[in-house]
């Protein structure tokens, strides 16, 4: 281990979890970095909460290991979980219990020394904004307080990575400002990876992106690049059903992206965009590939997103601003 | 860390409305058993006046903790049907299972309290049994025996609820599946079945006790069984949250 070159405070790799037959995860590698603060995209059912449920140690995968801050969670999982601050989609609460006395309960859980479980407890509701209702009994709080707390229990041992599964559900617009805040503001010195199915969210808040659909990890990429216009992506559609590398090798095509076998998402070079959308259609043709249609996309995320709706059949997904 | 889960374990049975009515609810069949089996005695002695009748101690186990093992056998997976299997309904489990803590601590600190709720129940009756001493002379030691007995079994009957309630995230299914074991250990003995599934049955290692007889053997077998029990709890809640090395 090198000064400089720390580990990453995530490792994941070669995630795989089946429920009976039916794989939820497919092969999913993952990093993240101090300071990153990575958005998990995909549709309902695409596995989202399965792989946060794995990289929090909840759940164990078929295969894979995930290392954390260092700590494998097979070998020492108590230290690596202890790395770990998880808000379940559920808000993991009691309802007969006042905020404080959970917050304390959930304090202990993480091995927070008992003479310092008070200050952890004032820090957590701070933060969150929990101070005035700290005394109220948890089920005469609102939804909104609900996942605060729930956020709360999470941050309440200062963990170096925060795993959020959809904290931004069923709450108002004011409140999902907020939550964002709060999510911005606890990034120094930790890790933010947090699950979403809302567009808006991930472009303010997070700085990488990754899409996940059907387990397979679709697109993993700093969401700088993605805005990107030294880069332009285009659409493209193929009659046959194609292969990666058979785009993925083209003179002048930087990255490519599934949305299913017969579309694409192609990112050129800037300087040779023109030409290589230009030769595409010789190039697949050569390669036995008809091309039907090229399209320019404007917002990357956006069209992938449109993509994976068309093709799941559902509205379930949020484009543009959220409610 | 058993400690802080047994005292949060602790605090929601005091919290829950379900917990205070299966409490009062067994109160009441307990002293309404205990209150019916003082009568009959008295009943008993009048009616043999020249006889006096010995033995009040003997008959308090017969008439009265003998069936309270089998009120307790009902009440015992509906108390404990929550402790794992409620938590998965409500989407809690992630909170223990994302926590540095130990499966074992979580399954045992739920046992242990548990176990006390069941105990303070039981303590009562014991107590309303001691107040007779004050008007006649019981055999205490006869009676701490089948106590004993007693709180041991419901250590089991708990370690079995407890089994069903982490199989399942519903916990109705976990009380059904519990009691329905329970009835069959307990009716493995009274059917006559000798061997191993006599051995088994709880009520075959409970009656030496409720005689007054202190056996080793018999205190043995509660201990093991509900170790076992909750070993194999402990190995069922492992086997979904805990990373396996990998073989590749």
């Amino acid at each position: 281990m090198h000064a400089d070159n720390p580990p990453s405070l995530l490792q994941a790799t070669d995630i795989t979890v089946r429920y009976g037959k039916h794989t939820a995860i497919n092969n999913i590698n993952l990093s993240l970095e101090t300071g990153d603060t990575l958005g998990l995209l995909g549709l309902n059912g695409a596995g989202k909460s399965s792989l946060l449920k794995v990289l929090a140690g909840v759940e164990a995968p078929q295969h894979g290991t995930v290392i954390v801050n260092g700590h494998d969670m097979h070998s020492d999982a108590m230290t690596a979980k202890a790395c770990i601050g998880y808000a379940p989609d559920t808000p993991p609460l009691y309802p007969q219990f006042t905020v404080r006395e959970f917050l304390l309960f959930a304090a202990r859980l993480r091995r927070v020394h008992k003479a310092q479980c008070h200050n952890a407890v004032d820090r957590a509701l701070e933060k969150c904004g929990l101070t005035d209702v700290s005394k109220r009994v948890i089920g005469n709080l609102s939804h909104g307080y609900q996942q605060r707390i729930n956020l709360a229990q999470a941050l309440v041992h200062q963990p170096r990575l925060l795993i959020l599964d959809e904290p931004a559900n069923g709450l108002d617009p004011a409140q999902l400002q907020e939550i964002r805040a709060l999510i911005q503001e606890i990034q120094h010195n930790q890790a933010t990876l947090f699950s979403s199915h809302h567009l808006t969210e991930v472009q303010q808040v997070c700085n990488r992106v990754v899409v996940i659909n059907g387990g397979n990890k679709m697109l993993d990429m700093p969401l700088s690049e993605l805005s990107d216009e030294s880069h332009p992506t285009f659409e493209v559609t193929l009659q046959e059903t194609a292969k990666q590398t058979d785009l993925q090798d083209l003179p002048g095509v930087l990255s490519v992206c599934s949305v299913d076998s017969q579309h694409w998402l192609v990112t050129t070079e800037s300087a040779t965009a023109s030409a290589t959308i230009e030769k595409l259609g010789d190039t697949l043709m050569a390669r036995g590939l008809r091309l039907l249609e090229v399209n320019p996309v404007r917002n990357y995320l956006e069209q992938l997103f449109t993509q994976l709706k068309v093709n799941a059949g559902t509205t379930e997904v949020v484009l543009g601003d959220t409610p | 860390m058993i400690n802080t889960i047994t005292m949060h374990e602790l605090r929601l049975y005091m919290r829950s409305p379900f917990a205070w009515i299966a409490a009062a609810a067994l109160q009441l069949i307990l002293g309404w058993l205990f209150l019916s089996t003082t009568e009959q005695f008295t009943t008993l002695q009048n009616t043999a006046a020249h006889h006096p009748l010995s033995g009040l101690s003997n008959f308090l186990v017969v008439q009265f903790l003998a069936p309270a093992s089998v009120v307790m056998m009902l009440a015992t997976p509906l108390l404990c049907m929550n402790l794992i299997a409620g938590e998965k309904q409500a989407g809690r489990y992630a909170l223990f299972a994302g926590a540095p803590i130990k499966t074992s601590d979580l399954v045992l600190g739920k046992f242990i309290a548990a176990v006390l709720i069941q105990g303070a129940i039981v303590a009562i009756c014991m107590g309303t049994m001691l107040i007779l001493s004050w008007f006649t002379q019981l055999d205490v030691r006869h009676l701490f025996n089948a106590f004993l007995g007693l709180f041991l079994f419901i250590a089991l009957a708990t370690s079995i609820s407890l089994f069903f309630s982490c199989l399942t995230k519903m916990p109705a299914m976990a009380a059904f599946a519990s009691f329905t074991t329970l009835l069959l250990l307990w009716m493995a003995a009274s059917s006559g079945a000798s061997g191993v599934l006599g051995w088994l049955s709880p009520s075959t290692h409970l009656k030496s006790f409720m005689q007054g007889i202190f056996d080793s053997r018999d205190l043995l077998y509660f201990l093991c069984t509900s170790a076992i029990v909750l070993t194999i709890s402990i190995w069922h809640l492992n086997k979904i949250n805990c990373f396996r090395a990998q073989t590749q």
